[in-house]
């Protein structure tokens, strides 16, 4: 398999950084950084605005972008790669779900926050110092990240001192950035970030700071008492082990290493749930949060609607951002129906409050941009699973290869928590994502040195 | 040709660079229109609903950022909220069938409900406030909504010219009644209500009556303090209802129904 480089077009390495590109590498981190605590700053007021700051900032930069292209400043990447027209048809797959929508300004409107998730990714991979901005962006995050934790950890424990609006519904873990389940969405893939930057380093005290800061990230994210992050962070952790166990075998690396690798990984989560969680006086009860039944009465009710939903308009879907709006007329309708009782205990865990979203992205995407989407959707994820996994066998050096395997997990666990949650509605957990996008894509098609 | 091949990528890179910046600037200048007019919608306090002057002017602030986003749900609903404050209940609906577009919510059916009913549209609002129940089934303002239209229609007939619509009426103020015990089995005011229905206006059934009143008293007695509605029928009355049922006499019927 060739890396997909065209012929014709100069490689990148050649391109001096433009004015623009210097911007783009100090901007987009900062974006990165800034972006988490805006989002707090809004929910400090009773206004919503979240995603504002991020979607400005990145079609700001999109604007300025095509101005060098216009004016000749600035040079044009190579555009023609796979997943970039995978891209284009899970744009299009967007546009065709206007058919059937109810508002399309509204489905546009809310188009905005994944467009300039995309360009986001755009902007990080076509930057003639990808690694760098890579390298910066991701430190910007794992900065940030730590923040979270400590204030997360410090109001579980009743130390705060921001008062948020009424918007932002209270819990042992208020998260910071407005939700539980939001800020384990974004802490869970740093876990993988910060494994993914260890190997390789010879200084110790880099390596000592590096497994703290994931006990910590470990330990606010077992305080918040999200299942679902915490069975992505299982499954990313198996996923990046065996991969590594292939690469290791397969490239005759030493096993020892490798190893003593696998056992830091799985003693970290264990350590903060046996031993931080009893220092800090805590507990937690596991049957408890795996049969909370009205959550999961609440969540299986949503998924149904999503699936009867989507049927209605199985190839284009309702509408982007459509679920919400038609939930409580669907709702209706189905309580009017022969099947009605069967459902009678479920209507208290979902009474008083709108979904906002199927808590499922999969299903989600299907009954909003129907099969078409759907199928978008599930080639860019399968392109990068199977590239990426490729690209990690294809590795010789044990350092590379394990931190792609790192990273390989991080977006196993993004997928797995992506089916019980929305991390790709919101700002913080979508620039997450496009980062650990951006990482395997840079491991498919390497930048040329 | 090399002169070929390079001047169709300088056009290429032209004609990307404007679609670029046309779109970037096109969604700048959108998310920025949709936060300040959200921000400015956030930052306008609602005035008193009886300073009709205050209203006038929140409503015309309230139409001149709906021209500016006109899919705010949460904008429009408050539009509507304040235009049927005005007494403009016809606009009102639209206002709020055109918010469900985007932003459905229970309460804006429910608002729907009182404006249908104060133009004297007694049927929608009944299968308005209906709808209410079929998704809040446990929800103590859209049972006595509920049972207050109901009761309306109840006394539109006349047992005696009437006795058909009436007992079908009857039928379905009643199963009405035990529906929301049924539904909001701890809840204090569903057994009191019931417990009225068995006195006034189904003919005496007094143990059940007894009983109901009994339960009712019960969830009151059990209730979380911090969480305890206000109950509709006070214990006095009910009390003095279970006295007479004892002494083998109606008891009177609850006010907020006639």
């Amino acid at each position: 398999m060739d890396n997909g480089m065209k012929k014709d077009l100069p490689p990148l390495n050649h391109i001096n950084p433009s004015p623009l590109d210097r911007f783009l590498l100090w901007w987009l981190p900062a974006l990165a950084a800034l972006t988490p605590l805006v989002v707090i700053y809004t929910l400090l007021r009773p206004h919503e605005g979240q995603s504002f700051f991020f979607q400005a900032s990145v079609w700001l930069a999109t604007a300025l972008l095509g101005c060098g292209w216009l004016l000749g400043r600035h040079a044009l990447p190579g555009l023609r790669r796979p997943v970039l027209l995978l891209f284009a048809v899970n744009a299009l797959a967007f546009f065709l779900s206007l058919i059937h929508t109810s508002s399309p300004l509204f489905s546009l409107r809310q188009g905005l926050l994944p467009c300039a998730g995309f360009l986001f990714f755009g902007l990080i991979v076509i930057s003639p110092r990808r690694r760098m901005m890579l390298g910066r962006v991701s430190a910007a995050l794992i900065g940030v990240g730590l923040l979270l934790a400590l204030y997360g950890i410090a109001q579980y424990f009743g130390f705060e001192f921001l008062k948020y609006g009424g918007q932002v519904e209270k819990n042992r873990v208020i998260a910071t950035i407005g939700h539980p389940n939001y800020l384990a969405s974004v802490l869970g893939p740093l876990v993988f970030l910060i494994l993914a930057l260890l190997p390789g380093r010879p200084d110790r005290r880099f390596l000592i700071g590096g497994l703290s800061a994931i006990g910590l990230l470990l330990f606010c994210i077992l305080l918040a008492r999200t299942r679902a992050v915490w069975l992505g962070i299982f499954i990313g952790l198996a996923v990046a082990a065996l991969l590594g166990l292939r690469c290791a075998l397969r490239q005759r690396l030493r096993l020892r290493r490798f190893a003593l690798g696998v056992l830091v990984a799985l003693l970290l989560p264990m350590a903060a749930a046996f031993i931080l969680l009893p220092l800090a006086g805590q507990s937690i009860n596991l049957r408890e949060r795996l049969t909370s039944s009205n959550e999961i009465k609440s969540r299986f009710f949503y998924w149904n609607a999503a699936i009867d939903q989507g049927l209605r308009h199985p190839v284009t879907g309702l509408g982007y951002a459509m679920f919400d709006p038609h939930f409580w007329p669907y709702a209706i309708g189905h309580q009017k129906s022969s099947i009605a009782p069967y459902y009678y205990d479920f209507l208290p865990a979902i009474s008083g409050r709108n979904p906002g979203h199927v808590h499922n992205e999969y299903l989600e995407v299907f009954c909003e941009q129907g099969m078409l989407g759907l199928a978008s959707l599930l080639a860019v994820l399968g392109f990068f699973a199977w590239f990426g996994g490729h690209a990690i066998l294809r590795q010789s050096g044990s350092a590379e290869t394990f931190r792609l395997c790192a990273l390989y997990g991080g977006f196993v666990m993004i997928l797995v928590d992506a089916a019980f949650s929305f991390p790709w509605r919101l700002p913080v957990s979508l620039i997450v994502f496009m980062v650990i996008l951006a990482w395997l894509y840079d491991s498919i098609y390497p930048q040329e040195a | 040709m090399p002169t070929t091949s390079s001047s169709a990528q300088a056009s290429f890179r032209r004609a990307a660079g404007l679609l670029a910046l046309l779109a970037g600037l096109a969604g700048f200048a959108w998310t920025l229109l949709v936060f300040q007019t959200e921000y400015k919608f956030r930052k306008i306090a609602p005035p008193s609903q009886y300073d009709r002057i205050s209203l006038v002017d929140y409503g015309i602030r309230l139409e001149r950022l709906l021209a500016r986003d006109p899919v705010n749900g949460d904008l429009r609903t408050r539009y509507a909220t304040v235009l049927g404050l005005q007494g403009a209940d016809d606009q009102a609906i639209v206002q709020l069938q055109r918010a469900a577009l985007t932003h459905f919510q229970q309460g804006s059916l429910f608002a729907q409900n009182q404006m249908l009913e104060k133009r004297g549209q007694v049927d929608q609002s009944e299968q308005a406030v209906a709808d209410c129940l079929r998704i809040d089934p446990t929800n103590r303002e859209y049972h006595t909504a509920y049972l207050r239209l109901l009761y309306l229609q109840l006394r539109r007939w006349d047992p005696k010219k009437n006795p058909v619509e009436f007992h079908q009426r009857g039928v379905i103020f009643t199963n009405a009644v035990r529906d929301w015990t049924a539904r909001a089995p701890f809840d204090a005011n569903a057994w009191l209500f019931q417990g009225n229905l068995y006195t006034r206006p189904l003919p005496l059934y007094g143990q059940q009556g007894y009983r109901c009143y009994l339960a009712g008293l019960a969830e009151a007695d059990h209730a979380d303090p911090g969480k305890a509605p206000s109950l509709m029928i006070s214990r006095d009355e009910a009390h003095k209802a279970i006295a007479k049922l004892l002494k083998g006499r109606w008891a009177k019927a609850h006010a907020n129904l006639s």
